[in-house]
This record gives C-alpha cells, structure tokens and sequence, in this order.
C-alpha cells in the first residue's frame, strides 16, 4: 500500500474525475465497479481515467476504489464533529462527497443523515436524492440504510406534494425500482418489505374502503374457494415440475393455512399420525402429465421467471375478478365436496405423489420438504397434544432430514 | 431453478476442535488493525464491533487481552448531548448503538459511568404512538428496534419509562401465520427479527402470546442438512444464525428439536485454523461478528 498522503492526493484526484462523470451525463442510472485485478500498470499512470460511461452506466475502476472513498469518507465526517456542523462545507462538497461515499459504502448511515439534513434545510432537492439512492441500490440491491433512508424521503414528497399526486406522479417509479432490487436476488428481503411498506401505505391506506367495498362485492364463500383452489393447483404444478423448492412448500403452507382459517379442517382431528406418514406410493411417472412436467423441466425457456409467476398471480387475479359473474353459475356444486381438497388426508395424498418418482439430490429437498409439510399440519392441527418431550426425537429426524 | 441444492458440503479436512487461543489472538489482533481503509469501510457500526469482540473475549474468559480503559474512554466519547450513543466519533446517534455501549457498560459494571437519565430519555422518545419504536429521529421503524429499546432499559433497570402494552401489542401486529415475525406488519418472517421479537416479548414477560409450537417448527425448520442453520427457507446456512434461531427456540424451550452434533460440527468447521475467527460458511473469510455467533452458538 502506497503512503497515505499519496493515497489522500490520489483520492482527491479520483473524487474530482467522479464529479467530472455526473456533470458530463446527467442521466446514469447504474453504476458498478469494474475489477480490475491486473491493472497494476495502469494505476500506476496517474492520467489513466478510472471512470467509464457507456449508455447511462458508470464504471469505476476497482483500483481507485480505496482512495476516493477514503479523501470522500474523512472529509465529509470530519466536518461534522459535533458543535461545528458543516462548518467549512459547501452543499456542493457535502452532496458531492457524501455520494462518493454511499457509492462504495451504502450502509454509511450517517452520510445518509448529511442527505437528510440538506433536504430538510430545503438545500437538496427530494427528487435529486431519490434519483441517488435509486442509482446506489443498483449497485447494492440489499441496502438497509437506503431503502430506510428512501422511506424518510419518499415521506418529505408526499408531504411535500400532497398524497394525491404523490400517488399519481411517483408511486408507479417506486414499485419499479423496488421490483428491480428485488430481482437481483429473488429472496431480497429489504427490496421486499419496502414493497410491503410502499402497499401499506399508500394503496391500503388510502384505498382501504374501496377494496373493502370491492372485497366484499367479489368474494363470497364460494369465489373465495374458487380463488383458493386455483392457487393450489399453482403449487402443486410447481412443486410436481420443479422438485425440490422449499418456498413453493412454504406457500402452499399458507394457502392451506388460509383455507382452514376460513372453511375449517374437519378431518384433520381424526388422522392419526400413523396415516400421515405411511407413504401409498402413487406413483404418476407415466401420465401424460408428468411427461410433460419432465420436459418442462429440462427447457430452459420454460422455466419461469420471478417476474412470469408474478404476473401469473396478477393474471389469476384478474380472471378472479373477471370471471365470478360466470362462476357463479357452478358454484352450486363447489358446497361440500370441495372443502376436502385441503384436507390432511387430501394433502397427505398430494405429498406421497410429490416425492414418487422423486430421485437425485432434488428428491432428497423434496421429501424432507414433503414430510416437513406433513409435519406441519399435525402441529398446526393439534397443537395443545404436542408435548416437547413426546414428540422431541420424531420431530428432530424430520426437520433435519436424516 | 431444479437442479440448484442450496447447502453447503463440508469439506472433509475441517476443523473439529475449537481453537480458543487462536480465537483469542484473532480478536485482539482485529481491534490493532490500522489498515486505514479497512478502519473506515467499517467504522458505521464499530460501536457493535466492539461488543462482538469484548462478548467473545469475555465468553472465553480473556477479557483482559482487551484495553479495558482505551474501550471505556471509546464508549464515553460517542455518547451524544440527547442521552443517544453513535457507532464511532462523528457519526450520528442510533438507538443500535444505543444498545452496544450499554451492553459494554454492562459488561464492565461500570453503567454508572455514564449520564444514564439522559440515555433513558433518549430512548423512550423513540416510541411512537402505535407502541413502535424508531431507530433515530429519522423516524425508520424496525421490530429490531423495538428490541434494542426493551434490552437498553432492562440493562438500565428503566423499562417503567415506556409503554409496555402498545410495544408488545406492536411486536405481535408483526406475527405472521407461521408463528414467526418480520420487521413491521405484513414483512416475511426471519430468523434475526423473530430473535428480536422474543427477546423483547421476553423481557416484557408476554410470551404467552407466542405460539411456541409453530414458531418452534418453523425455526428448527431452519436447520439443514449439513446442520447449519439459514434465516430463511431456500437461503444457505450462516454460522450467525446459530446464535439467532438457537436463542429464539431456547427462549420458548424448543431447543431439543434440532441436532445438536450436527450443528455442532457445522460451526466448528466455519473456524480459520490458521488465523482464528469463524467465517459464515466452512471456508469463507473470518470476521468478529461471526466469531462472536459461533461462540456463543
């Protein structure tokens, strides 16, 4: 490592060619950084521009990576030791340095705050630093602090500019450029309860009584089971054609656990556990169906995306609510028969086929999924018989697959 | 999407020991380290940085292998004029940070050397009307913060200075349908958040609003075939959560529904036999946290 002072002058070198990069393209939305492991040369040439724009993107190269962020992180926090806040910076140098910053280190809280504070001080335009932290989650998709801090601004907006067109003019923005977080890592857990917040807020909040009014139009009991009964059969074509995922089980968990809450298990109480894990092997490796499912499998063009099986929910959704009027006409037959669907003798069934046939690594996940689900519904059904000391050893060889 | 099997394999050379001394000098070693970079990457958080360290050293009994003055004056120093402590100097206060300076008080009993009055009324202006609690007076809301304010006035013997009832009634509006929590109404449940929850539900003795039977399910649920533990379905097992589930089913008496062995040798494999610490998985770069989870797992 070079001395820190040559390090400081680089990193003020490396800071201005930043801000030379966001006056030159206003418009980039994704940033990155490029490694550059063999590069050793070109570092060595101070003239060598670290930064690339191609279409909107910027690249900056790994080697200047430590001492931007060092000249930007020690200027910017030592002015803001207590009792001479921002004392000998400029808004320029504060937004420009805190950016520098969060680029590399999103989880900087107090960088954020320096953000906070300009905005709050009427400085720092809310739009300008939405489409920031917009630019950071490109980069770092999980970010915590940003997403905590975009909540803060997106808040100021709707103070700012009224719910009402708040809704109309930035709501759509926002869902997109969470569902782009949440698409880099399929289980994005900050990207997903931003979405969470962002529905609770705005849509629930405000529309609370129209979808009330409109739940109450569309759903009768036997809409509801239709609705149900729809996304079961989801789960199972999922969890027959691609084995082995866990939070397809999961889901099913609550489609099952919804269903019950409504219409009640009746025959759940009378199955003894014996029943539930006595494998009937039914195997359907030769029905038409499962042909298909095995060549679905193995086409990569098949397999859906997040985004497809999003849109098949949505698409189910509007079927639902296009569709009752029709339904309706059926329904008189759906009373009775239909509760046994998501029943545990039903779902026990459904779990035997499930893991027939079932071979390879992805067998193993799903049998241990499956019999964690039957597990499930034992204790979900009959909780107060479960005594910790009768049931520890069957519950530990279940849960951990061995 | 079918064929990707989301565990580890553990290596057949790992280690099968704890290594302590070893441990003990990766700590210590971590704390001396001026790599100026590596000092200012992490200096967001270095306030729960060093109560990772001093928890792991006090769980090995070498807490004298850390500077008990140089940390106190540390401490000290980041305590802001609203009662609030920040993860470093110039940085903001956080309820989080909060917390981690009181645990290292606590840990040297030496609480009162600190204007507690202040900090307790930092605190218990973070709960907001709903029972709540935000992390600064930004105003994000977290069930971890939640937790955080909980433990700081059990640490302070003040948790008459909030409301109790709407804070546990807040915390159970995080219950999902699996027994478990997230980090506010309507989020997935996750191994870190339902730590959070129960230890705060916990320490307002309302755990007889838990379903201990689901909850428990779920997070032995949690562990995998190699015997580590994830945070979440379909996610890799991370030595960390071997502290977060392992709790959690403690707290509601669940414990013996995991593998003990198993789990066992999961975390030992994740040790450096070379440099000390724990890695989150057998084979990754070591770190204090952890080391800390690891240990205490």
């Amino acid at each position: 490592m070079a001395d820190t002072c040559c390090l400081a002058e680089l990193g003020e070198i490396y800071f201005c060619s930043l801000n030379q990069a966001f006056i030159s393209d206003p418009e980039i939305d994704e940033v990155d950084i490029i490694p550059c492991l063999h590069c050793q040369e070109e570092q060595k040439n101070e003239r060598e521009d670290p930064i690339i724009i191609v279409n909107h993107k910027l690249g900056i190269k790994s080697w200047c990576i430590k001492p931007l962020f060092l000249f930007a992180y020690k200027k910017l926090m030592r002015s803001r030791t207590e009792g001479k806040k921002d004392c000998n910076l400029s808004v320029t140098e504060s937004v420009q340095l805190s950016r520098a910053v969060l680029l590399v280190n999103a989880e900087c809280y107090t960088a954020w705050n320096t953000r906070k504070e300009m905005m709050s001080s009427g400085v720092l335009s809310l739009e300008d630093d939405m489409k920031f932290s917009g630019l950071v989650l490109s980069k770092h998709p999980r970010s915590g602090e940003t997403f905590a801090h975009r909540r803060w601004t997106i808040i100021q907006l709707e103070k700012h500019k009224g719910q009402c067109e708040f809704i109309q003019c930035c709501l759509r923005a926002e869902l997109a450029v969470s569902l782009r977080a949440a698409e880099c890592y399929a289980d994005n857990y900050t990207a997903w309860s931003h979405r969470a917040w962002l529905v609770e807020r705005f849509i629930h909040d405000r529309k609370r009584q129209v979808l009330l009014k409109h739940l109450k139009n569309i759903c009768s009991k036997n809409e509801l089971v239709h609705l149900l009964l729809s996304e079961l059969d989801f789960t199972s074509d999922l969890i027959l054609t691609f084995p082995g995922h866990e939070v397809v089980w999961y889901h099913r968990r609550f489609v099952y656990h919804f269903w019950n809450e409504r219409f009640g298990d009746v025959t759940s109480r009378t199955v003894e556990f014996r029943e539930m894990s006595s494998s009937t092997s039914n195997d359907d490796r030769s029905t038409p169906e499962s042909v298909n499912r095995t060549s679905r499998r193995y086409s990569p063009s098949i397999i859906p995306s997040l985004f497809e099986l999003a849109s098949g929910s949505f698409k189910l959704l509007r079927e639902l609510n296009a569709g009752f009027k029709s339904i309706t006409s059926v329904t008189g037959e759906l009373e009775e028969d239909t509760l046994t669907p998501m029943s545990t003798p039903s779902e026990v069934r459904f779990c035997n086929s499930a893991i027939a046939g079932c071979t390879g690594p992805e067998g193993e996940v799903q049998r241990r999924c499956s019999s964690n689900y039957k597990q499930w519904i034992m204790l979900r059904s009959k909780p107060s018989e479960l005594d910790c000391n009768g049931t520890a050893s069957d519950t530990r060889t279940i849960a951990t697959g061995s | 999407m079918g064929s990707q099997i989301k565990d580890v394999k553990i290596p057949p050379n790992s280690p099968t020991q704890l290594s302590l001394v070893k441990h003990a000098d990766f700590i210590a070693a971590y704390g001396k380290k001026k790599d100026d970079y590596e000092y200012c990457i992490t200096e967001f958080l270095r306030m729960s940085g060093v109560y990772w360290g001093l928890t792991s050293m006090f769980l090995m009994n070498k807490q004298e292998m850390m500077d008990k003055d140089d940390v106190i004056e540390f401490v000290k120093s980041c305590q802001h004029e609203n009662g609030g402590f920040s993860a470093s100097h110039n940085h903001d206060p956080h309820l989080l940070y909060t917390l981690s300076a009181i645990q290292i008080l606590s840990l040297y009993g030496c609480i009162d050397l600190i204007d507690v009055e202040k900090t307790v009324e930092y605190v218990s202006k973070l709960q907001q009307a709903d029972g709540s609690f935000v992390g600064d007076k930004w105003g994000e809301i977290d069930t971890r913060f939640s937790f955080c304010a909980f433990a700081s006035l059990k640490l302070l013997g003040r948790l008459d200075a909030v409301d109790l009832q709407k804070a546990v009634q807040y915390i159970l509006s995080c219950m999902n349908f699996d027994g478990g929590f997230g980090c506010r109404p309507g989020s997935e449940s996750h191994s870190g958040q339902i730590y959070c929850c129960l230890g705060a539900l916990a320490i307002a003795d309302s755990l007889h609003y838990v379903n201990a039977d689901m909850l428990g399910w779920w997070l032995c649920e949690r562990q995998l075939p190699s015997g580590g533990l994830n945070g979440r379905p379909e996610k890799l097992p991370d030595v960390c959560y071997s502290w977060w589930v392992l709790a959690s089913l403690r707290i509601i008496g669940k414990l013996h529904w995991i593998d003990k062995d198993k789990l066992r040798s999961y975390i030992l494999a994740c040790q450096d036999e070379e440099t000390g610490g724990f890695a989150d998985r057998p084979g990754d770069m070591v770190d204090p946290f952890h080391t800390l989870f690891g240990l205490a797992g």
